[in-house]
């Protein structure tokens, strides 16, 4: 006898390798919207306005001294001014670069800053 | 298959996670590991070694939870992921489909197979080396030794795979107008299928261990840097945090998809009517 369509769904959402797999695509999609709204609140749209040409100088606070992980990044979406501390200080930052910057969980905060 | 074992070839439901928690065997495996664990964090005051040299299982603990606050291990984790399954999957395409290819001719599969089992007893470790003069550093070289990682056991086995078809199934299909494209399609590869998957597993084990060799050469990112890196820097804590990452990765990989795969597939196409779990 062939399968109803609900006990199909549920012998393939039984198997191990699905079950898993949509339960790291949950976790993926919650953690995401969450970046996205955090990252929201350390750059706000606000502070985005007075980027120029696209582009915005930021100084990026971690929670943290940055390793050269960290510094690595950092360089490869601006001009890296300089580190005081947890701060780091960039230049020239696309505004897309500095939106998905604020996204990440280890940076506690990217504000503007007027730049040398 | 005699009856009786066919009989005794029942399908038995695997308990699930709740219930072998419950018989104790998942107790007993976490007890086992508390051992070790609170063994080896004693040991450490005993052995007097500087931590760089043996750091304690907190040490470990520690820069484990440190690597997650700054961002840095899920990074490595995504990308050795990430790698891995383009690797895994280019070699498989490259693999299967070369093996079907040679294997067409009977006398460039008898050429070739002397060829592929001398390419196939080459390591990748033995390669990078050669790969880094010839693109550098970087994502090509990791690709190019996984696909080669992987391309061999697949290639090897589906050679070997197609070779033990009985050539009555092939003749019998012909005989009834079947095309050459149908008995690849309707013979061969499903007659070969078991051994391909074997090939699978052996190839994406064995790409682990290149994906990790390969990072440490040729990456700035991802478990085998991390584990370079750390011993570079005298952080010995966190090689052993790749080390662990890498073991439990790939036990999740092994047991999460490719033991049910092949499992599914042996016990599809296979001559195993039901694979039970032997525990």
């Amino acid at each position: 006898m062939r399968p109803m369509r609900g006990d199909r769904l549920r012998r393939i959402l039984g198997h191990r390798a699905v079950a898993v797999t949509l339960a790291l695509l949950v976790a993926w999609g919650a953690f995401s919207l969450w970046a996205d709204w955090a990252g929201a609140r350390k750059l706000t749209a606000v502070e985005l306005a007075s980027a120029r040409n696209g582009r915005i100088n930021v100084a990026v606070t971690l929670d943290f001294g940055p390793e050269a992980f960290h510094m690595m990044i950092l360089q490869s979406i601006g001009r890296l001014i300089e580190v005081k501390g947890d701060t780091a200080y960039l230049m020239d930052v696309p505004v897309d670069e500095a939106r998905s910057l604020a996204r990440r969980y280890w940076v506690r905060d990217v504000a503007p800053w007027q730049g040398r | 298959m005699s009856a009786d074992a066919a009989a005794v070839a029942i399908k038995v439901r695997r308990p699930w996670f709740g219930e072998r928690l419950l018989s104790g065997r998942v107790l007993k495996g976490a007890l086992g590991l508390l051992l070790v664990l609170v063994a080896w964090q004693v040991s450490v005051p005993l052995v007097g070694l500087p931590e760089y040299f043996y750091p304690s299982a907190l040490a470990v603990w520690r820069a484990f939870l440190e690597l997650i606050r700054k961002g840095i291990l899920p990074v490595y984790v995504a990308d050795s992921l990430g790698r891995y399954v383009t690797g895994v999957g280019l070699g498989t395409l490259i693999g299967v489909s070369l093996g079907l290819l040679i294997s067409l001719s009977r006398t460039t599969a008898r050429v070739l197979a002397p060829l592929v089992n001398f390419l196939y007893a080459i390591v990748e470790v033995a390669w990078i080396p050669l790969f880094v003069i010839w693109w550098g550093y970087g994502l090509k070289v990791i690709l190019v030794a996984l696909i080669y990682v992987v391309m061999f056991p697949i290639l090897y086995n589906t050679l070997v795979g197609i070779r033990t078809v009985p050539q009555v199934y092939i003749n019998a299909l012909r005989s009834l107008g079947g095309s050459r494209l149908q008995v690849i399609r309707e013979v061969l590869v499903p007659a070969a299928l078991p051994n391909i998957i074997t090939g699978f597993r052996v190839g994406a084990g064995f790409a682990f261990r290149g994906l990790i060799f390969s990072e440490m050469i040729a990456a700035k990112t991802g478990l085998g840097y991390l584990i370079f890196e750390g011993t570079a820097h005298h952080q010995t804590a966190r090689t052993i945090v790749g080390m662990i990452c890498m073991g439990v990765l790939w036990l999740l990989i092994d047991n999460v998809y490719l033991k049910p795969f092949e499992r599914a597939t042996v016990e599809r196409w296979g001559t195993v009517v039901a694979a039970e779990e032997r525990r």
